[in-house]
């Protein structure tokens, strides 16, 4: 068990930069997943704390001890691809002990070690096989026991359910989870997916374009987005995510945007007007009833819950979910109420900072409303 | 059950199949199955080249070739030129392969230029390297001797071992391309994780290649050995150009002992025998060659 720290690491390829002085500690013992769109920079980082990478500039290290100049074999880590990289010509069993075999463990110490990871992993029947007569979930399993087989330090996983089937994933997502609760061990864990970020991590680093957006458990970063790209990318459907103009008048807060004008609870002091982005997630907006007119565009039934999108008369769409049930056609006019004490608000431009504090949390009570006239009950638990 | 009448469509196209394949059994017929027959056939006769004319013999041709020193010479020569071209083809070709795999700023380059001994025709290649090996004005005798390596000009071509050495790494040089392209093509398509999975699991260099690529190289490598098996077994022109078999038939193979009994001895029947006995050999190796390939596919 170790922790692991990044020091402005830096990773550029001539003019291409793929990870901008990151800083990033990661406390013993921890789970934390790398999360971010194709590109964003998650692999690279996770290659270059394996040693697969080298960074441009920049410390890593692990357990206290910098590992920039360690060859990967040398830094007490495992790691489970994803394509799961088990070795063809070799069983199941010589898959696992093949790194206690390149690290000098006797033969005879080699199979009570392999035997309890098979067992962990119920692999035992399986040990004769070889990779190509296993299914996906069997070569993850060989992979991750390739990997437990050692007890390294930390644990790299690089995207390793992106090749099973949803059912599957399910399934192995609770088994590491179990696995990393059982171990204690530090785990890296690389996804594109953020329900597997989401439900698994105990902190997750959202990233983009190299640079770290976001540090903070699964709850924050879904009820607190550090900025816009946080707010957009975390949450499914997407949070609704509304250019317009924020103004104080007589010390109240107002986000207008064509079709939609919202009284919003006291924000920071400081905080600038002028153009800005205002946040809902799809829960945040209650169907029926409410101060807004908005004509359904579009219904997606999920069966645990219906999708809507509706257009305001402005143009804007909104997306909302719904308990389903709820009789909604295409083209019918409704009534709508953003909650606007959940509402996020952002800077205007590329950084998109976030400008509010958080609502207080997640019972709070739908009472600002959002007629143009309206007050907003802000800051007012239920 | 028995199988329903193929309809008027199937008819159609089984009509417009055989069509389409009947040029190429001409052809394989001709080229192939006739000759092959004919030799089996005349291999029983003892016959006179230039007339053609000859008697039924029987098997008689093959109890003589069987009883005669010169064929087991020439065997014993064609797996010694095929056992050492082949393990030299394999070990350079292979190096070659992981060298012209590793990022070279000349790579592209010089994956074009390792295929010109290949590509250059036979005769060409036996005039340069009998030019190299000459032993009164040979560029090799001209260095040896002004590096000081030898005192007296070597005479490669025309003595024993050496004439046999020589032709083995010409043979060598020739057709190691082959190997090359071959080892290349699979040597890219090993995935790189694997090499990543294994230098994590704590294995060096030296590790890697016989854990990961050798194991990986397996299955080309049976086939590669098994084809160039083949067509070494049967070389005549290099062999043939370089020493004529020579000194004496110190480097006589089967396929040059098959064309000094038919054309120089004008004994067409015999060397209708060695042919036939020849082609028995290497019904071996492509018997094993089409094994592999057909648990491959």
């Amino acid at each position: 068990m170790a922790d692991v720290e990044f020091r402005k690491v830096r990773k550029a390829w001539g003019k291409v930069v793929g990870v901008a002085d990151l800083d990033l500690s990661i406390r013993a013992g921890e789970f934390v997943s790398l999360l971010g769109p194709s590109g964003c920079g998650k692999t690279t980082t996770l290659r270059m704390l394996a040693g697969l990478e080298f960074p441009t500039s920049g410390e890593i290290r692990i357990g206290g001890r910098t590992v920039n100049d360690l060859a990967p074999g040398q830094r007490d880590i495992a790691m489970v691809f994803q394509s799961y990289a088990l070795y063809p010509h070799m069983t199941v069993e010589e898959n696992i002990a093949y790194p206690l075999k390149k690290r000098g463990v006797p033969r005879g110490e080699r199979g009570p070690m392999v035997a309890r990871v098979a067992e962990m992993l119920q692999l035992g029947p399986l040990l004769g096989r070889k990779p190509r007569e296993l299914s996906g979930g069997q070569q993850q399993r060989v992979a991750l026991g390739r990997a437990l087989v050692r007890d390294p330090k930390v644990f790299l996983l690089d995207e390793p359910l992106s090749n099973l089937d949803a059912k599957l994933r399910g399934h192995m997502r609770a088994e590491l989870v179990e696995l990393h609760r059982r171990l204690g061990r530090t785990m890296v864990y690389v996804t594109h997916d953020q329900l597997e970020a989401m439900t698994m991590s105990d902190r997750i680093a959202i990233l983009e374009g190299g640079v770290l957006q976001q540090f903070a458990p699964p709850q924050e970063v879904y009820r607190e987005p550090a900025n816009r790209f946080v707010a957009g990318f975390i949450g499914t459907p997407s949070m609704n995510l509304i250019d317009g103009q924020l103004a104080q008048t007589g010390g109240r807060w107002r986000f207008e945007a064509p079709g939609l004008a919202l009284e919003l609870p006291a924000l920071p002091p400081g905080t600038p007007g002028g153009e800005a982005c205002l946040g809902l997630r799809p829960e945040h907006i209650a169907f029926g009833s409410g101060p807004l007119e908005a004509r359904v565009a579009l219904v997606e039934e999920t069966g645990h819950e219906t999708i809507v999108v509706v257009e305001l008369p402005g143009g804007l769409r909104l997306t909302g979910r719904t308990a389903p049930g709820m009789a909604l056609r295409p083209g019918e006019a409704l009534r709508i109420a953003p909650d606007a004490a959940q509402a996020h608000l952002f800077a205007a431009g590329p950084s998109g900072r976030r400008l509010n504090a958080p609502a207080a949390g997640p019972g709070r009570a739908a009472a600002s409303v959002s007629v143009p006239a309206s007050a907003a009950h802000a800051g007012e638990p239920s | 059950m028995p199988a329903p009448r193929p309809t008027a469509l199937e008819r159609q196209y089984a009509r417009l199949g055989v069509l389409l394949i009947a040029p190429t059994v001409l052809v394989f017929c001709a080229v192939i199955v006739y000759p092959l027959v004919s030799a089996i056939y005349l291999s029983l006769f003892q016959i006179f080249t230039p007339t053609l004319q000859g008697s039924w013999v029987g098997l008689d041709n093959y109890r003589a070739l069987l009883a005669r020193g010169e064929f087991w010479t020439s065997l014993q020569n064609n797996l010694i030129w095929t056992v050492g071209t082949l393990t030299l083809q394999i070990l350079f070709g292979v190096a070659m392969a992981l060298v012209l795999h590793q990022n070279l700023w000349f790579r592209s380059l010089a994956r074009s230029l390792i295929l010109f001994p290949y590509f250059v025709s036979t005769v060409v290649a036996v005039l340069v390297w009998k030019w190299v090996f000459n032993d009164l004005y040979g560029i090799l005798n001209h260095f040896m001797l002004t590096l000081g390596i030898i005192d007296w000009p070597i005479d490669y071509l025309g003595t024993m071992p050496n004439a046999m050495i020589s032709i083995i790494l010409v043979g060598a040089w020739k057709y190691f391309p082959f190997v090359v392209i071959a080892v290349l093509a699979r040597l890219q398509t090993i995935p790189e994780a694997l090499y990543e999975a294994a230098r994590i699991d704590g294995a060096g260099p030296v590790a890697r290649f016989f854990d990961i690529t050798l194991p990986q190289l397996r299955e080309v490598l049976v086939v590669i050995i098994l084809l160039r098996a083949i067509w070494d077994f049967k070389e005549f022109d290099l062999i043939y150009l370089m020493t004529g078999g020579g000194p004496v038939i110190a480097t006589q193979t089967l396929p040059l002992l098959v064309y000094k009994e038919a054309f120089a001895v004008n004994q067409m029947g015999m060397a209708s025998a060695y042919a036939v006995v020849m082609m028995a050999i290497m019904l071996a190796f492509m018997i094993v060659y089409i094994r592999r390939t057909r648990e491959r596919g």
